[in-house]
């Protein structure tokens, strides 16, 4: 599965857990995902995810003007998106540990499979 | 890159983003671009001072940002229908229906005179058909007007409507056949002969007479322009009473030129001239 195919099922969880960190604004968000280890995520999607939990009523919204250039749009968190945080973030962990189960039980080697198709991948084009 | 530069090339980059998302109300765009112009400037920044990644290079083509954008947010991607003429057609569309609505009026008394010439046209043409259409028009005007303002139950709008359409489409039928027929009325109907004429008759000869009645000879006619009443060139003949056609003879001036215009033009030589058989039917009064 693509890295960013990933990204999107979990990026609402992402952008949450950042903001209840602190308040910020979109390219800080995004900052913080990628020094977060999301290297991958995409501007555009975070401040897509961040106007669309905003409209869900998970995230508050503030303007904050700026003297040198365009003003700053900053996003918080409120009680709506704490208990969303909660509950997907429940989820995730059990999603996470049950995936980490099956990759780490005996008898399943994804590393030969993956092996396997590349070397008839490479007969073929030979 | 010096910092001006750069923030304005990020504010034509949000312009180009938001007009690619101009299909969808203005408060959501809204809702999309604000502060984004903030959050590109400082990414942009950071870019260049890395790789020297202007704000295309940075983050590729407006529309397919828009695209990631409105994905990300929940939004419908940009519908096929959705092209930039129909947009703008949905923002003027008020604009015009309230021209629209002010240009009722005029379309209700125009329908009734739609009305009012196809029954006379019906009912008949010449003068009769006029006077029915000038009867019929006015109780079909105040018809109209009322049916115009009058409510409507849903289902008779929709009638109305087509009726509408209908009219509509007479109205162009007709006035196409009317511009038709005066276009080849011009050609052929209109066809006048050459010379002086009367009621679209050439006349054969003018018999001129003075305020006392008595017959003129060697009168020359000319018009407001100074151009000759010349007699008809296909009628220059005299036609006697036992049917015998003899040629009439112009005058002729000093310099030899054949006048037409000079009346009574006489009859061939041996011949007396056209007789004033013709009396003058009034004597005109003396003019102070």
């Amino acid at each position: 599965m693509e890295p960013t195919q990933l990204l999107k099922g979990v990026l609402d969880l992402a952008v949450l857990a950042v903001v209840a960190q602190e308040d910020g604004y979109g390219y800080d968000v995004v900052r913080r995902l990628r020094a977060g280890g999301l290297a991958e995520v995409g501007d555009a999607s975070v401040y897509g995810t961040l106007r669309r939990l905003y409209a869900a009523g998970a995230l508050t919204s503030y303007v904050v003007p700026s003297d040198e250039g365009p003003h700053r749009k900053y996003y918080g968190i409120n009680a709506q998106g704490t208990k969303v945080l909660a509950e997907q973030g429940e989820s995730w962990r059990s999603f996470a540990a049950a995936v980490d189960r099956l990759l780490a039980a005996p008898g399943t080697a994804p590393t030969r499979v993956l092996r396997t198709t590349s070397l008839l991948e490479d007969e073929g084009t030979r | 890159m010096s910092v001006p530069t750069g923030l304005r090339s990020v504010a034509q980059y949000v312009d180009a983003v938001r007009a690619a998302l101009d299909d969808l109300p203005a408060e959501t765009v809204d809702d999309l671009v604000g502060g984004l112009e903030a959050d590109l400037a400082e990414s942009v920044a950071e870019s260049v001072a890395e790789s020297g990644d202007d704000v295309r290079q940075r983050f590729g083509p407006p529309a397919v940002y828009a695209a990631e954008l409105r994905s990300a947010a929940g939004l419908p991607p940009r519908g096929r229908r959705a092209t930039p003429v129909a947009a703008v057609l949905r923002r003027q569309w008020p604009a015009v229906r309230d021209g629209l609505v002010g240009l009722r009026p005029a379309w209700w008394v125009v329908r009734a005179a739609l009305v009012a010439g196809a029954a006379s046209v019906t009912l008949g043409g010449g003068y009769g058909g006029t006077a029915s259409f000038l009867v019929l028009l006015v109780p079909l005007t105040a018809l109209s007007v009322w049916l115009g303002r009058v409510r409507m139950p849903r289902l008779l709008v929709v009638g109305f409507g087509l009726v509408n359409a209908v009219g509509v489409l007479a109205l162009l039928v007709g006035v196409n056949g009317y511009w038709v027929d005066a276009r080849e009325g011009g050609g052929s109907g209109d066809w006048t002969p050459p010379g002086v004429s009367l009621d679209g008759y050439p006349i054969g000869n003018i018999q001129p007479y003075d305020a006392q009645g008595d017959p003129l000879t060697g009168v020359q006619l000319f018009d407001e322009q100074g151009r000759p009443l010349d007699l008809s060139p296909d009628h220059r003949v005299l036609v006697r009473d036992d049917g015998s056609v003899q040629e009439l003879r112009p005058q002729v001036d000093a310099t030899g030129e054949q006048r037409w215009n000079v009346y009574p033009v006489p009859g061939p030589a041996g011949t007396p001239g056209p007789a004033p058989t013709v009396a003058p039917l009034l004597q005109l009064q003396q003019q102070p």
